[in-house]
């Protein structure tokens, strides 16, 4: 209606997948190319991780989801780019070790730096990057016609030629100690499988006095919301073009406003609740198809922190592990659950936001509550065997380009 | 709504391990790109400028008051038309600390960059700033913006950087 152009707006995407998940992941080497778990290891940096799921379901998955699921710490620590070329954190942490750190600061406008699997990504301003003498190459940085270029400078520190005394070092040395000496608030978290993001026997982080925070869920019930059929979500085989086209189109309408009670339900908007009668000058949302929605009582689990991509598919197989490791229990077949993550470290341009997935409940309600008691447990039994030879359907949604400022 | 799709076809079954005879072979992944949804999304929050009473700032704020404020500000910076934005109001945070005063709303995605445009250009509240009430000017800020509202709802992550 109004001329104003928006351009940010234009460049803001939903990468949207429908599918199936394998009928067995091994946790031990669960996959790594394919949707959803590509999108998980597509967003290195993780702030916030949230889990959504029915309550009933989640009661009588919490032992076990709590024995069985790693426990998080991450550390904040103070340091300058030089301390961490200093010999004991960079033989320990970087060359040995594999950790995962990012510095804080808007991308875009600020020096921000990343490391990960040895790569220190440093991307600065024209000015700064001229005085390091290092090579980079330019970034887009929003394509405003008036700003100033940026540059990304990509260290592999863990080239053989990367030690004390050589001579391409010196020149890191030289940069790190004349021009990017200032002291940046960084997030730490080592990768290593025995600890817990911080090794037990180096608390002191090589003497760089960290603050180390612990990363436990915080818990939020939301009783009485309104959640709508979400078997409708599931692929089917259309017999005609015609019919799978139609199918389609409404499939992609339906993932939008899914995707939009979602993240309603993990705001804790009152508009998703079964009581809420606010007035239609205030707002005039729905729950997607509320007329066949159904009060349910929901948990969310909400892990803040620094959190690695591994953990997150580490969450996804127990979750899908515990819900499928008892086969006979209807309430864990009929159950669904989501998890969404939002990034960390976005870039200026096409930033990847976070991404959320829903996986559906391995049978349809009316399989899970059949009629008759005789029929109960027959129909069940084949109908939860069926399912679970065949992997439960999900949705994922990868969310590019938002502007957050706060 | 302007989308591209396409189907992935499954992974092909190696020849030599044969699935068992029940199982049938998953259905494809089917995947689309949304560009254009109906809605955007804003996260605002309301602030005050002194001279401004203590009992002002801790009032919490109700929806009316927040729907007011917003006509309001459309009103001044698109005239009638402003006014017939339609505006949902999705939530408003309980005033804890430093959250004071934030609420979430939704416009037409058509709509957004005259609403944020309006929105940051306007103040508002009493004439008589400093009066006995102490009511102050108002104006609002806005926090996020995104066409998807899985991608604001957790904030940027940046408060994790400050001790």
């Amino acid at each position: 209606m109004l001329e104003f152009n928006d351009d940010a707006s234009r460049r803001e995407k939903c990468f949207t997948s429908l599918g199936q998940l394998p009928p067995f992941i091994d946790p031990k080497q669960p996959p790594t190319r394919k949707v959803p778990f590509s999108a998980i290891l597509g967003h290195p940096f993780v702030h916030t991780v949230e889990v959504t799921l029915p309550k009933e379901a989640y009661t009588t998955i919490q032992a076990s989801l709590d024995s069985k699921l790693q426990k998080l710490r991450y550390a904040r620590v103070f340091m300058s780019l030089s301390s961490l070329l200093e010999t004991e954190f960079f033989n320990t942490y970087i060359k040995k070790g594999n950790i995962l750190m990012i510095s804080e600061g808007r991308s875009g406008s600020d020096s921000v730096f990343t490391l990960r699997d040895g790569i220190l990504k440093l991307e600065l301003s024209r000015e700064i990057f001229e005085r390091t003498g290092l090579t980079g190459k330019p970034i887009r940085s929003g394509g405003r016609k008036h700003a100033k270029e940026r540059y990304i400078i990509e260290l592999n520190l863990r080239l053989p030629s990367m030690l004390h005394g050589k001579k391409g070092f010196k020149r890191i040395e030289w940069a790190f100690q004349n021009v990017l000496t200032q002291s940046v608030a960084w997030l730490f978290f080592d990768l290593s499988s025995e600890t817990n993001g911080i090794a037990d026997d180096d608390l002191s982080l090589k003497g760089n006095h960290p603050q180390i925070l612990p990363c436990s869920p915080a818990i939020t019930e939301h009783p009485q919301i309104l959640v709508p059929p979400l078997d409708t979500l599931k692929l089917q085989d259309s017999s005609t073009a015609a019919a799978a086209a139609t199918h389609q189109a409404e499939l992609q309408n339906q993932c939008t406003e899914v995707s939009e009670w979602l993240a309603m339900v993990s705001l804790g908007s009152p508009r998703v609740t079964a009581a809420d009668d606010v007035d239609p000058y205030l707002s005039r949302y729905s729950v997607p198809d509320a007329d066949e929605a159904q009060p349910t009582d929901l948990v969310s689990l909400r892990w803040r922190g620094l959190i690695p991509s591994k953990w997150i598919v580490g969450l996804l197989v127990q979750l899908l592990c515990v819900f499928s490791g008892s086969p006979h229990s209807p309430t864990h077949s009929s159950a669904w659950f989501a998890i969404s993550a939002n990034a960390l470290g976005r870039e200026a341009v096409e930033a990847r936001d976070g991404y959320s997935l829903l996986v559906l409940p391995a049978l349809t309600m009316a399989a899970a509550a059949p009629s008759g008691p005789e029929d109960e447990e027959k129909v069940g039994k084949d109908a939860i065997a069926a399912a679970r030879r065949l992997g439960r359907h999900f949705v994922s949604w990868e969310f590019v380009g938002a502007s957050v400022l706060q | 709504m302007s989308t591209t799709s396409q189907s992935h076809p499954a992974e092909p079954e190696s020849a030599k391990r044969k699935a068992p005879t029940e199982q049938t072979s998953s259905t494809p992944t089917l995947t689309f790109t949304t560009r254009n949804p109906l809605w955007t999304y804003l996260k605002l929050q309301l602030t005050h400028q002194p001279p401004v009473s203590q009992s002002t700032l801790t009032q919490p704020l109700d929806p009316l008051t927040a729907r007011t404020y917003l006509s309001a500000a459309l009103n001044q910076f698109l005239g009638l038309s402003g006014t017939a934005i339609s505006i949902d109001i999705l939530k408003i945070e309980p005033s804890t600390g430093t959250n004071a005063k934030t609420i979430w709303i939704r416009v037409p995605a058509p709509d957004a960059s005259a609403v944020v445009a309006a929105l940051s250009s306007w103040v508002g509240g009493s004439s008589l700033s400093g009066d006995a009430n102490g009511a102050g000017n108002v104006a609002w800020r806005v926090c996020a913006k995104g066409n998807f509202l899985q991608a604001l709802v957790n904030g940027s992550g940046a408060e994790m950087f400050v001790p």
